[in-house]
């Protein structure tokens, strides 16, 4: 493994005193990680503990590609953007400007991993926070993978496509005016959003790359560890007995989005598959997933602050349930 | 805290075990195949972030004890030995945990444990007719148990009659005791969205025990409108079952 040669060479370096050997530590603990496993086995033979560690596993490494992509875009944001060319070359009214974003999220083909470190990065380049967080919900929600995606899992009912488009757009831009409206700079601890401008093009991409995934990444683990647990503990029986009635089964669904946090591009298989639920309160599953979700909540709190993510998730929570019942409409 | 150092070293950790499942099997048990190019871009792309945090920290270290002109200017983003201005906090480190799951419990693919706690989800389908079977190979036609699960049910041309089919897939062990259910998960992105498809097997009189991987080959029997057909599990009559070792791709797709 790299940390381990990568430690051997370090142990040849001139001895510098340091606090704590942290990257030694970590190269340790991985070796003796690969020399205890045949010895470890009888320790992790619980079924429902390799139950959740495969679903932990899976949902880290389905997102990875798309995190790295997302703090890649983000790197060449830092680097290339100059401060404040966004806020000079956008619309200049706030609400033209909130609508601009919500479109300009069909272009970024990725799940929402991604999105939050890029929006994160566009408001140091002078993207006002409300055209940020516009983006941030759309681009993941109605980006051409995702749609495309719903067509194959709904076929024959191109409606659904159309609700979803038109649902997951006016919950970006609504929440963006919500808080263009309401929201205080306040709330976002932009110190996270360290700027570093380095000497040259090249070292700026990589320090705001590695500083992004570092903090997405490790929120985006606590997310898929919640996510996991929840699959895990929560029976599906449960979720079998709430379908009778129509405003528990949209509110069920609603929950069981943030809970089980799937990608937005895959979603749309899932809802397929709960045949037993409604047209629309599938159609809430769909807006409110990619929008707010446990592991979407630990990356945005990660990315603004936790001040941010309190107000933020139950606002989009409402705004998206709110607005994939009034596009359920087309599909009854 | 995280110094410079460690991050680079996460970040060639993580990077070491994405290029690892980008080029080998191993990602299978968690994701559909089509993801693995994605994850060797990504390894590679967190490779060449870390290293080059790593390698001018290295440099920097071993002229520590000389004046050195690129730190004085307060403009590098590497700082060296006792630069504070570079420390993350500390939630970086749980990108450790799944390398360490990786390692440590090397999660197997979902298998009857999960399959159990599922009840059916599935879809019905829209299509009510189906193109003919497949070409036989040796007298045999294989299917994947979704395929087969939609031609036995909802198949108004009864294209499987008369037919052999072969499946693959993992014993579930039946609640009421009556034969076993063979199990696959279908994915449509990665593991925590995989739903199990099962097909009821009969006529096998060996007991076999939960997650053996079998090959079965039998003949189609059409399902009595019963709770069965509603829950969306179909019914194989089994001629030949072979053991068989765990398949490098666990999933359908």
């Amino acid at each position: 493994m790299s940390a381990d040669a990568a430690s051997k060479s370090l142990s040849e370096q001139p001895g510098v005193p340091r606090a704590f050997p942290a990257l030694e530590l970590l190269a340790v603990v991985l070796v003796a990680a690969v020399i205890a496993r045949p010895h470890s086995t009888w320790l992790f033979d619980s079924p429902a503990l390799q139950m959740w560690s495969t679903l932990f596993v899976s949902i880290t490494v389905q997102a990875l590609p798309f995190l790295v992509l997302g703090v890649v875009v983000s790197g060449a944001v830092s680097s290339v953007v100059p401060a404040g060319w966004l806020a000079a070359h956008l619309p200049r009214r706030p609400a033209l400007a909130v609508g601009a974003a919500g479109l300009a999220g069909v272009a970024l083909p990725g799940c929402e991993c991604g999105s939050v470190p890029i929006a994160g990065r566009l408001t140091t380049r002078g993207l006002s926070h409300a055209a940020a967080f516009t983006f941030m919900l759309a681009a993941p929600a109605i980006n051409p993978v995702v749609l495309v995606s719903t067509a194959v899992a709904f076929p024959g009912r191109p409606m659904m496509v159309l609700a979803r488009f038109g649902a997951s757009l006016s919950t970006a831009i609504a929440v963006g005016l919500l808080w263009e409206r309401f929201g205080r700079a306040s709330w976002v601890d932009s110190s996270r959003l360290r700027v570093s401008e380095g000497a040259t093009r090249w070292e700026s991409f990589a320090d705001t790359a590695r500083h992004d995934f570092l903090h997405a990444g490790g929120w985006l683990v606590v997310g898929a560890m919640v996510a996991a647990t929840l699959q895990v503990i929560v029976p599906q029986s449960v979720i079998d007995t709430v379908t009778g009635t129509e405003w528990l089964a949209i509110l069920a669904l609603a929950l069981l989005a943030v809970a089980i946090a799937i990608c937005s591009e895959a979603d749309a298989f899932v809802a397929a598959g709960l045949t037993q639920f409604s047209m629309t309160s599938r159609l809430v599953f769909l807006v409110v997933g990619p929008a707010v979700d446990i592991k979407l909540i630990a990356l945005q709190a990660g990315v603004f602050g936790r001040r941010f993510a309190v107000r933020f998730a139950p606002t989009a929570f409402a705004v998206a349930v709110g607005a994939g019942v009034l596009f359920g409409r087309l599909l009854e | 805290m995280m110094d410079r150092r460690a991050q680079a070293g996460v970040l060639l950790a993580v990077a070491a075990v994405a290029l690892r499942l980008g080029l080998t099997d191993a990602a299978l048990a968690y994701v559909k195949s089509g993801l693995r190019p994605l994850l060797t871009l990504a390894g590679i792309a967190l490779g060449v972030i870390g290293a080059s945090t790593l390698l001018p920290q290295l440099r920097d270290e071993g002229r520590a004890t000389r004046a050195d002109p690129r730190t004085s200017d307060g403009t590098m983003p590497h700082p060296g030995a006792g630069g504070d201005g570079a420390h993350e906090p500390a939630i970086g480190w749980m990108l450790v945990l799944p390398l360490l799951a990786l390692l440590l419990i090397a999660p197997p693919p979902l298998g009857a444990f999960a399959a159990a706690r599922q009840s059916s989800r599935l879809a019905q389908p829209s299509q009510l007719s189906y193109p003919p079977l497949p070409p036989a190979e040796d007298g045999t036609v294989r299917l994947t148990l979704a395929e087969y699960r939609l031609r036995a049910l909802y198949d108004d041309s009864e294209s499987l009659s008369g037919a052999r089919i072969r499946l693959t897939g993992f014993v579930t062990p039946s609640e009421d005791g009556e034969g076993y259910l063979l199990t696959r998960f279908v994915l449509s992105c990665c593991a925590a969205d995989g739903i199990a498809v099962q097909v009821r097997i009969q006529g096998d009189s060996v007991a076999r025990p939960a997650d053996a991987w079998l090959e079965v080959e039998g003949r189609w029997m059409p399902t009595p409108v019963t709770a069965e057909r509603a829950r969306g599990v179909p019914v194989l009559s089994a001629q030949q079952v072979v053991v068989i070792p765990a398949p490098a791709q666990p999933y359908e797709y």
